[in-house]
């Protein structure tokens, strides 16, 4: 459903993805690590066209899109989430969703309450309807996380990017995120891409492991033999990949 | 003693409301686009001069000039945004010489085709002669336009908070990076945004056109208005604007009545700039159009 050939992406002299190519078929989910500025973020970015590639080829659904704006992939089905979580700060949470329910293909043929219910509805999966009306400057990151999630399935999108889904949060609150991430994925059948520093976390969910390290991508595998490759422990370092 | 007073309160209103509806379009565009439109004040020379050339020139009848001058002022904004600010849009100093000059081409075909000695009048009045309120004597004229630009507002802050486009122009006027991410075309919206933000300056500059007399450079006045009223404000927030408006508006009823009237714009300049000093953002933040 997503082929990525030699993808290329420089900043000056940085060459923050290097020549990367993959394939993700319909459903998988699939976990995507490294040491910090691997080219993790960078990869996202460029997938959902926050970024244009130096060079190479993204098709999604059999399209290339490679040059496709960042909008008109998003309406194809291509939803992601941030690092840094990124919404509309002055509009409550339950706005930030009905926007993107407004956003969306079908927006336009709904009326403003039924947007509204759409939004709820979304909330209401990542248990946050209570705080429908809290401004989102006001919100802690773990609900930001969750919010981000639920503007990103409002999208109705064939795949999700998560971006580091559990960073800045404490362990049970990972748990949780986690068991959500695993459960919209069966419910929406959706394919998932899931960025995380450390591979630790998202070990039991996914089913493969993409890792990156300078740019390169150096393994495409199952976790458990992931952790075993030579190149993943030495791209680790001083670090914990475990 | 009273009657300055009361003089100052209505003339407060009334300037107030003006000035609004003078600013109105300016603070749309500023507030959704983020764009300062330095060619704003062709909206105004459009709209009257237009009407003028499709009545007298074409040969239209009057009501439809003004439609088809309202069509024409439509399609102006459209073009601004298509050849201009598209063009210039990560190229800020480009893109203000290119509407500045844009406005001032107008400016020079108007003063070309329509000098002042031809005469141009449109018979826009609603109300004749002056109305009291109390001990104060108003022209008419600008109690019906000061009520209209104030309806105007309402209708503009109902599109803004109650209809969808509304709703995803302030979320583009917030942010408009998290709009691409949520599939919205911004490239339309701001066109719609353009086109909705040139009718309240055509419609007022129709109203106001038979107690001001017309001249192909009444653009310029006018637009400073707009401006002094928008960076007052905070640049394209509603609130700030209107807070701003009715601000500017007494302070030229209380210098006009009890001082100079020609002292009354030197005295908001020196306000303006003095709140800018202290407080650079405006009045309001301006992360949001409402
Ligand atoms: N906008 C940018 N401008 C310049 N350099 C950038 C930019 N974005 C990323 N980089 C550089 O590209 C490299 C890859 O960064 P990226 O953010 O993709 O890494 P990452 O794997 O997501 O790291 P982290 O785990 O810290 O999030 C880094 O060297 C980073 O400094
Ligand atoms: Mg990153």
């Amino acid at each position: 459903m997503l082929e990525v050939s030699n993808l290329t992406k420089r900043f000056g002299g940085v060459i923050a993805v290097n020549e990367v190519s993959f394939e993700v078929e319909k459903g998988e989910i699939i976990g995507l690590i490294g040491p910090n500025g691997a080219g993790k973020s960078t990869l996202v970015n460029l997938i959902s066209g926050f970024y244009l590639p130096d060079s190479g080829k993204i098709r999604f659904l059999g399209e290339d899109i490679t040059k496709k704006k960042m909008h008109e992939r998003a309406k194809m089905g291509i939803a992601r989430t941030f690092q840094n979580p990124r919404l509309i700060s002055n509009m409550t949470a339950i706005m930030n969703v009905m926007y993107a329910v407004l956003g969306s293909e079908r927006g336009s043929k709904l009326s403003l309450v039924e947007a509204y219910g759409e939004a709820a509805y979304y909330l209401d999966i990542f248990d946050m309807l209570k705080k429908r009306d809290v401004l989102v400057a006001d919100l802690p990151i773990y609900e930001l996380r969750l919010l981000e999630l639920a503007r990103a399935l409002a999208l109705k999108p064939k795949i999700l990017l998560i971006d580091e889904a559990m960073a800045g949060l404490n362990p049970a609150e990972a748990e949780r995120v986690s068991k959500l991430i695993n459960r919209i994925r069966e419910e929406f059948d959706l394919t998932i891409i899931w960025i995380e520093h450390v591979l630790k976390i998202i070990m039991r969910s996914v089913e493969r492991i993409l890792v990156m390290h300078y740019g390169k991508l150096i393994a495409d595998d199952t976790p458990e033999k992931v952790v075993r490759m030579p190149e993943v422990v030495e791209a680790y370092i001083g670090e914990e990949v475990v | 003693m009273l009657d300055v007073a009361a003089l100052i309160f209505s003339y407060t209103f009334i300037f107030g409301s003006l000035y609004l509806g003078i600013a109105l379009g300016f603070t749309i565009i500023t507030g959704v686009l983020r764009i300062f439109h330095l060619g704003y004040g062709a909206i105004f020379l459009i709209a009257a001069y237009g009407t003028w050339m499709f009545w007298k020139d074409v040969g239209f009848g009057f009501i439809e000039s003004i439609v088809l001058s309202f069509a024409l002022v439509a399609l102006f904004s459209f073009l601004i945004y298509q050849v201009v600010i598209k063009k210039f849009w990560e190229m800020e100093d480009y893109l203000l010489a290119a509407l500045i000059a844009v406005f001032i081409i107008i400016e020079e075909l108007v003063n070309y085709a329509y000098p002042e000695i031809v005469g141009v009048y449109l018979p826009t009045t609603i109300i004749e002669g002056s109305i009291s309120i109390g001990p104060a004597s108003i022209p008419g004229q600008l109690a019906a336009t000061s009520v209209i630009a104030i309806l105007m507002v309402i209708c503009y802050l109902l599109i803004f908070t109650k209809t969808k486009t509304g709703l995803i122009m302030r979320a583009i006027s917030q942010d408009i990076f998290a709009s691409q991410l949520v599939g919205v075309n911004f490239d339309r919206m701001f066109i719609v945004a353009m086109i909705l933000a040139s009718l309240p300056p055509a419609i007022i500059m129709l109203l106001i056109a038979p107690i001001w007399a017309l001249n192909p450079f009444i653009g310029w006045p006018l637009f400073t208005y707009a401006i002094v009223v928008s960076v007052l404000g905070g640049l394209g927030n509603l609130r700030g604007t209107i807070m701003a408006s009715y601000i500017i508006g007494f302070i030229h009823a209380a210098v006009g009545f009890s001082l100079d009237p020609r002292l009354m714009l030197l005295a908001s300049l020196v306000v303006v700039v003095a709140v800018l000093v202290f407080r650079p953002e405006g009045l309001a933040r301006a992360e949001t159009i409402w």
